[in-house]
């Protein structure tokens, strides 16, 4: 025998390699096409983005599969598709997890950026409300301050003089309606404050006419500021003779101021 | 002889090409290690189909690298590593899923809670 191969020898040998391929090819080329058709799907779902790592793993496996296939190896082709199979599971578990993961924290930096905007516009409104609350107070302290209002520890107080009165009576004089229509329209919109209205007499002449003239003066003022809408219930009437700053009668000008009505806003509850 | 000869030799340098892989033994320690990961990941618990059928794959891999069933035992260890892999990616993923929805919950009860009530604004003097 020639050590040299034959032409029979190499016809065998073509035979052999034939049946060799034939026998590994291909009756599991369909489960490679399947494996690969799941990586597709998983790469259409952004897969290979979210889990790079583990889809790449599984495009490996699948590689290998078809190098097994294109080599004839039929049974690690087909063990190979499997594996991808699996591998394809791994990638799309492990997506799927970093898609919760990334909600999660978009939930929690939502929850927190609303707890800061609803801080933020409880801020706001509380210093809106503020603003409003103080310029509403100046306001009604400006308004008020025509009628002289001072701010004492019993509430603030205004004096209506001698002078709105007539002489020696208890008729306001028309100069005193202004003052008393804005009393009135503060206390209107104050519907929480009550006024205290005192009639202040002086220690000179007959104390029964002055302390009743002080107190005929003081529920002068009641009575109009009842009808400027002021409830009756809100306001009371008192009478004080020689007590506080009007004490001083030895003078005329004292005696006048001490013939004065005082209306003290009390402070609201 | 001789035909016999060459025949062998091509037969040969075809298995030698279509066995492909690492070995079993390597596969199978590959695979152990993937389970041991799985049960850092709680797998038993969060993922415990997943987890069982990694279990049974890496022991028939076991099984038939006993019996010397080289390239079974090497397909069946790989198996059991992927299958391992996705207990562990499974589990996180119920895990993942479990807390999202946790906090889903507290946001909601948050929300569900009317806002506080501003204390009314100071007396004027």
């Amino acid at each position: 025998m020639s050590t040299r191969p034959s032409r029979s020898n190499g016809r065998l040998i073509l035979a052999t390699l034939l049946g060799v391929v034939v026998a590994c090819a291909s009756p599991s080329r369909p489960r490679v096409e399947a494996a690969a058709t799941s990586l597709q799907g998983a790469r259409a779902e952004g897969v290979d983005v979210r889990a790079p790592i583990a889809y790449r793993e599984a495009e490996q496996t699948l590689e290998r599969a078809n190098t097994a296939l294109d080599r004839g190896d039929d049974a690690e082709a087909r063990h190979l598709a499997e594996l991808t199979e699996e591998r394809v599971l791994v990638a799309r578990s492990v997506a799927e997890e970093k898609q919760l993961r990334v909600e999660s924290e978009a939930l929690v930096d939502r929850a927190t950026d609303q707890a800061l905007a609803s801080r933020a516009e409880a801020a706001v409104a509380a210093e809106r409300r503020a603003e409003s609350e103080r310029s509403r107070a100046d306001a009604l302290l400006s308004g008020l301050q025509s009628l002289q209002a001072r701010e004492e520890p019993r509430g603030l107080v205004l004096t209506l003089g001698d002078l709105l009165f007539d002489v020696d009576g208890a008729t306001l004089a028309p100069g005193a309606a202004p003052h008393l229509e804005r009393l009135a329209q503060f206390l209107r919109e104050n519907p929480d404050r009550s006024v205290l209205i005192e009639g202040h007499t002086d220690d000179t002449g007959t104390p029964g006419h002055d302390a009743d003239l002080s107190e005929r003066r003081a529920e002068a003022v009641r009575d109009r500021l009842e009808s400027l809408g002021v409830e009756r219930s809100r306001m009371r009437v008192v009478a004080r003779v020689a007590s506080g700053p009007y004490a001083s009668s030895a003078t005329a000008a004292g005696r006048q101021e001490a013939r004065s009505v005082e209306v003290v806003i009390r402070p609201a509850p | 002889m001789q035909r016999l000869r060459w025949c062998l030799a091509v037969c040969a340098a075809f298995a030698a090409a279509c066995a492909s892989g690492p070995s079993p033994r390597d596969q199978i320690a590959a695979a152990e290690s993937a389970m041991r990961e799985a049960e850092r990941a709680d797998a038993q618990t969060y993922a415990t189909a997943e987890w069982n059928n990694a279990r049974e794959t890496l022991a028939d891999a076991k099984h038939a690298a006993e019996h010397d069933r080289e390239v079974q035992a090497r397909r069946l260890a790989e198996l059991a590593e992927a299958r391992a892999q996705l207990a562990s990616a499974r589990s996180r993923e119920a895990q993942a899923r479990r807390s999202l929805e946790n906090q889903q919950e507290s946001v909601d009860r948050l929300e569900a809670v009317p806002a506080p009530v501003t204390p009314p604004p100071a007396p004027l003097p």
